[in-house]
């Protein structure tokens, strides 16, 4: 973390742990779930041919994000992999919005109880905090290889 | 010994918090609430050991219960 200001490192750290938190919260809580996640799956207009695969793939990539977070050598990738996948649960999101409101949330946890709005609320703050990270985390590459190309 | 609790201890801490949270709510989950239509006050809110994903119809004495206020999508019962 060394090259950003003490508040930043922080804040970086910060954003790092709360997605830690919410990927390894809400992975758990699918798996804990698991009929209930992959029978919501089913129930969803757009992913429903799908259900089987994502009802695995999602905890798993979860879990593969937190694992990226973890390590300083992969931070980046892993909070491009966030927002990627938050971007992606974002749009699925505004797609339901669009579609019907009553189809219910396969979010995994206590976020199950959000409404659509009050979760696309959640995930666009999550995206800022992505975006925000990388800023940072791209920083602090930048100012690294300054310090072993000077 | 700070370095140690940043890398080791906090990470560490972050994933048993995620997890102890996850087990929480999902023991917390098999009640919630529900809604009936009572034939004098209308849409009534019930506690319920009921889902919306499958199962027969949760109901409440005679009267079937809803997620919604506006009794609409049905809950079903949990298996035990």
């Amino acid at each position: 973390m060394e090259g950003l200001k003490s508040g930043y490192k922080i804040l970086l750290k910060s954003i790092i742990y709360l997605y830690v938190i919410l990927f390894v919260y809400t992975a758990t809580s699918k798996l804990l779930a698991f009929e209930v996640f992959e029978t919501r799956l089913f129930k969803s207009p757009l992913i429903s041919d799908y259900a089987d695969t994502l009802a695995y793939a999602i905890p798993l990539i979860e879990y593969l994000i937190t694992v990226f977070l973890l390590f300083p050598k992969t931070i980046n990738i892993g909070l491009y992999a966030s927002l990627g996948l938050m971007t992606l649960f974002t749009a699925y999101i505004i797609y339901i919005l669009n579609f019907s409101s009553s189809i219910p949330c396969s979010c995994g946890g206590v976020l199950e109880s959000l409404g659509w709005r009050e979760h696309l609320i959640f995930n666009l703050s999550f995206i800022v905090l992505a975006i925000v990270g990388i800023l940072l985390s791209n920083q602090q590459q930048s100012y690294k290889l300054k310090k072993y190309t000077a | 010994m700070k370095t140690r609790i940043f890398k080791i201890v906090l990470p560490l801490f972050a994933i048993l918090l995620a997890i102890s949270l996850s087990f929480a709510t999902e023991a917390k989950r098999v009640i919630i609430t529900g809604y009936y239509d009572h034939p004098t006050n209308g849409s009534t809110p019930v506690l319920v050991d009921c889902n919306d994903v499958s199962g027969s119809f949760c109901m409440y004495g005679p009267y079937q219960v809803f997620k919604y206020p506006n009794l609409t999508e049905p809950l079903h019962k949990n298996n035990q």
